[in-house]
């Protein structure tokens, strides 16, 4: 999975990509995910559909969020897990058993039926601590953001196979 | 301010040459606050230090003293006021809270300008006001503490003094000199060299505690000016007033607390809450009609961001809509990386030779495809007026289904099922039986229930 050591830990990182310019983080999300795709291919030919199907999409993941900066908090939780990652394939290469264990600390309260706001949580990256009003926010940006990617990969898609 | 020169100063003037020094300040400091603060609360302030302080110190030489002090001006009778509080209550000062409001409410209480806030805390840094504190909480005689206090509030003047004292700043300066030997001078007639070495360390952990004390301590004599009794009731108007004022000037300090409670002002003046006729007023109130603004702002801005929702009416309605195109858009990213896997061998070239060629038309430069920078490759893309990746960005930018079909018209089956995806998010089922159908790609382990089973449980990388 180097290939993310590539896309990701770049010395010289998007020029602004704090900018509310969206058609220069159009342009930096589309490079970001060429390269990647490129870097993939070069780097797992002979590996299944499903593997490289998934570091495509982790690719795709990681471009949006990249090109969204840090400032949003869903490029930052989707930056940390890769991040998370990244860390847990090089701390047990392949296959060496788990040996850090994370238990998920369990809820005391009384379980609630999940309310819309939480299925929308739960889909928006790093929106579990959020609050109503800050998930509407992110949501947006996540979802302007999603749909560029998804027109970008079905660009990429008509090109190639066409 | 060096500690040998006050003593020395302190001992050139002697006992009687310290009250005048005094007076002086204080005179100095009324001319400066007058500005400030209203002048018919300062009448109940001095009766009310006139009644108190037989009470609180059964020196009676304390109290002619004082009463000499509160004829000539009233102003810093108030320092003077706050000192004797902790020695009369120490045990409850340490269950006061430093609340900033309070702090706020306090230093307009003591006279000090509502401006020069700042000046409110930090004369108790390293300098000679800490002096009093030390010889107070031990119970001295009310005689040294009257100096001690007199001795404090041009102190605390100095401090403050970038704002009003500019003008006649030498003259003001010496008069702190004299005024700052005092303490040592109290000292030597007090006759306690145990003090005057106590003066002369500044520990910071003593430092905090005394602070904090003096602070609690303002808290509880600005309380106990609220309560009492003998204060008019345009005192507590006045009182409102002067918080707002002092509040509203208070937005330039540097200090943390002070710039905090700016922040909070300078957001209420930014919101501009205003509650119409029949609307609840209090905070909480005002504070959740603000929120469900913001969230109803919000919502109709993901509105115009999500197709098909723009008929919706309802909250609820409406966060289905939201979630269901989330999911849609999630399970396309996952769809389209698949697809992007399966259409491999010859995309490995494609890629490579797009972007090859993108940068090779562009600049004509570039020799390697894989080691430019993404700055380079962002102002290549912009200049480039050929090549697929300009396309790609300019069906972003377009409409992408009319571009779509203008880039590869023989793939007219997909754009089938890729048109209703991006406009009616809750066909997605249909479509993917759509898919399964099509003879996609050649890759048999490509199945519609692999695509089905992981964006249904949350966001998944």
């Amino acid at each position: 999975m180097h290939f993310f050591k590539c896309s990701q830990g770049n010395p010289n990182p998007s020029p602004n990509p704090n900018s509310t310019n969206l058609n220069v983080s159009k342009t930096m999300q589309t490079s970001y995910f060429l390269r990647a795709v490129a870097l993939i291919n070069m780097a797992m030919p002979a590996s299944s559909t499903m593997q490289r199907g998934r570091s495509i999409r982790r690719a795709a993941y990681a471009s949006m969020a990249r090109a969204a900066g840090s400032r949003r908090v869903w490029s930052r939780a989707v930056l940390r897990r890769l991040q998370h990652r990244r860390e847990r394939l090089i701390r047990r290469p392949s296959g060496a058993g788990r040996r850090f264990v994370i238990r998920r600390r369990i809820r005391v309260s009384t379980p609630r039926e999940p309310t819309q706001a939480d299925v929308l949580r739960r889909l928006v990256p790093g929106g579990k601590a959020m609050d109503f009003c800050n998930l509407l926010e992110e949501t947006a940006n996540y979802i302007q953001c999603l749909s560029t990617q998804v027109s970008l990969m079905q660009t990429v898609a008509d090109s190639i196979s066409g | 301010m060096d500690f040998n020169e006050k003593d020395k100063f302190g001992m050139e003037k002697g006992s009687g040459g310290g009250g005048g020094g005094g007076g002086g300040g204080g005179g100095e400091h009324l001319s400066c606050q007058s500005s400030g603060i209203p002048s018919d609360w300062q009448i109940p302030l001095v009766s009310m230090v006139e009644s108190f302080n037989p009470g609180l110190w059964n020196n009676p030489t304390t109290s002619s003293q004082n009463l000499g002090w509160s004829s000539s001006e009233s102003i810093p009778k108030v320092p003077f006021f706050l000192q004797p509080v902790p020695a009369a209550l120490p045990p409850s000062l340490s269950h006061i809270p430093a609340d900033s409001a309070f702090i706020e409410r306090a230093a307009r209480f003591s006279c000090f300008n509502g401006g020069a806030l700042s000046g409110v805390v930090s004369p108790f840094g390293p300098s000679e006001p800490l002096n009093p504190f030390s010889s107070v909480s031990r119970g001295v005689s009310g005689a040294q503490d009257s100096d001690l206090n007199l001795a404090d509030a041009p102190g605390e003047h100095r401090s403050q003094s970038g704002s009003p004292m500019n003008k006649n700043r030498g003259k003001g300066s010496l008069q702190i000199r004299a005024l700052s030997g005092e303490p040592g001078d109290t000292d030597t007639n007090g006759g306690s060299q145990e003090e005057e070495t106590s003066t002369g360390e500044p520990s910071s952990k003593g430092l905090g505690a005394k602070k904090r004390k003096r602070i609690n301590n303002q808290d509880l004599e600005s309380d106990q000016q609220q309560g009492a009794p003998q204060l008019p009731a345009e005192n507590a108007k006045d009182d409102s007033e002067t918080k707002q004022m002092s509040e509203s000037q208070a937005t330039g300090k540097a200090n943390g607390k002070q710039a905090k409670e700016s922040s909070d002002a300078a957001k209420d003046d930014y919101i501009h809450v205003r509650a119409r006729r029949g609307q609840a007023t209090n905070s909480h109130s005002l504070a959740e009609r603000v929120r469900r603004e913001k969230i109803s702002q919000r919502m109709k801005f993901l509105q115009d961001l999500v197709p098909g929702c723009s008929k919706v009416t309802g909250k609820a309605v409406m966060l289905d809509e939201i979630i269901n195109y989330v999911q849609s858009l999630q399970r396309q990213v996952e769809f389209l990386s698949m697809k992007l896997a399966t259409v491999n061998p010859r995309l490995d070239f494609n890629i490579e030779g797009l972007l090859a060629k993108d940068l090779l038309q562009s600049r004509g430069c570039s020799s390697s495809s894989i080691g430019f920078s993404p700055d380079i490759m962002h102002s290549q893309m912009h200049s480039s007026q050929q090549g697929l990746v300009h396309s790609g960005i300019c069906s972003m930018v377009n409409p992408p289904d009319a571009l779509r079909r203008a880039v590869n018209p023989q793939f007219a089956p997909m754009n089938g099922f890729k048109e209703p995806s991006s406009q009616m998010p809750n066909a997605w089922e249909d479509e993917h039986h759509n898919m399964a159908q099509m003879p996609f790609g050649t890759n048999p382990s490509l199945s519609t229930q692999e695509l089905n089973a992981k964006p249904h449980d949350g966001f998944s990388m």
